[in-house]
């Protein structure tokens, strides 16, 4: 007789996350980051086309986009994938926190604005709002 | 708001608060006096639409909202932060606290009227507020001593680039080339500030929203800035 296989042989997936930022240092240390805060697995694109294209094809949990990209940018790219799913959980990234991109950003259905240089801090404090509103431990840590 | 820990009652072992004080020039300045006199690190604002901003770009303790402040008005400010997912404190002072107008409960986490006890109840709001973030804080530790690691590691793919983004920058000024300016001063305005170089992030950032403007001469002046900043640092000499 076989022994039952072990709950733990089969962990829980980590939750995808997408970070949209043409300027890789950025994508990089925000990654990084996300990837010290919480069980999650992180989709890179460089810029807004390829972040929708990530989107539809990875439905991750959470994504963050860099307002200032090349081509689409991040306002675009938002609005783009809350056409595609008016659930989906985008945090909008920026250099500067110009009240006017924060209300554009809200109106187009941003859950978080974070400025640049984020902390850790801050970057905890939008997955563990996240985690509370979806009900995902995996965006925040043990 | 996460539940708050119950504040020490030795004054003495709370830290000062970070908040800011929105308000109309000559507005609650007895209160501000009164806070920073307590050691606490109070900067003001005098419109909500500047609260709003600097909310989002510092770690604050507590922020508090004349319930006049010009602009775009207090409850409109709250209820940014709140959707935009800025944890922090959130105090309006009115005149009144029972007027018709006062501000419903739930946007705000105090409401302290004009009074003799007003800056009572400021204290210990900031007090509660000290409490919550620290509470925060040291759950969070772990990550932010390792995060600070990855920056020590990323800075110095970051610092051997710099003298490169440095020859770019300077032949873009030589030739008086937007678009070759705008190159460097992108890469720049959103990397420079994660490594600690703010000013370097701040000016590119000035200088390409004026190339995208068509404002040339100001985009190649914060150019000329940022290679001064640049020519003065040891980790962007030009070889």
């Amino acid at each position: 007789m076989t022994s039952p296989m072990s709950l733990d042989a089969y962990p829980e997936p980590r939750a995808t996350v997408l970070v949209a930022d043409d300027a890789h240092d950025g994508r990089q240390l925000l990654a990084r980051l996300l990837q010290l805060s919480g069980k999650v697995r992180v989709v890179e694109a460089r810029n807004g086309g390829q972040a929708v294209e990530a989107y539809q094809h990875h439905r991750p949990v959470m994504t963050f986009l860099d307002i200032d990209m090349p081509g689409m940018n991040g306002l675009g790219a938002l609005t783009a994938i809350r056409a595609a799913d008016e659930n989906a959980w985008v945090v909008i990234v920026s250099g500067t926190a110009s009240l006017a991109n924060v209300q554009q950003a809200m109106g187009l259905g941003a859950r978080a604005f974070v400025v640049k240089p984020f902390s850790a801090k801050r970057i905890i404090e939008v997955m563990r709002q996240a985690a509370q509103a979806l009900g995902d431990a995996r965006l925040i840590p043990e | 708001m996460s539940a708050l820990p119950i504040p020490p009652t030795d004054a003495a072992a709370r830290r000062p608060a970070r908040l800011i004080l929105a308000a109309a020039p000559g507005r609650w300045t007895g209160l501000s006096e009164a806070l920073a006199a307590a050691g606490h690190e109070v900067a003001r604002c005098d419109s909500a639409d500047d609260a709003v901003e600097r909310a989002l770009e510092h770690d604050l303790d507590a922020l508090l909202l004349d319930r006049d402040v010009p602009g775009i008005g207090a409850e409109a400010a709250a209820d940014i932060l709140r959707r935009m997912g800025r944890e922090l404190r959130l105090v309006a002072l009115v005149d009144d606290a029972a007027a018709p107008t006062a501000p419903a409960p739930g946007l705000f986490d105090d409401i302290v009227a004009a009074g003799p006890a007003s800056t009572a109840a400021v204290h210990d709001a900031l007090a509660l507020a000290v409490a919550a973030t620290d509470a925060d804080a040291d759950a969070d530790a772990a990550q932010e001593a390792a995060f600070a690691e990855e920056v020590k590691a990323l800075s110095s793919t970051f610092e051997a680039d710099l003298p490169v983004l440095h020859r770019a920058l300077a032949a873009a000024l030589a030739l008086g080339d937007p678009a070759a300016l705008r190159a460097p001063c992108h890469r720049l305005r959103g990397t420079a500030g994660l490594f600690g170089r703010e000013a370097v992030a701040a000016l590119a950032a000035r200088a390409e929203t004026a190339i995208d403007d068509g404002r040339l001469d100001e985009a190649f002046a914060a150019g000329r800035e940022i290679a001064d900043h640049l020519r003065l640092d040891p980790a962007a000499t030009l070889r």
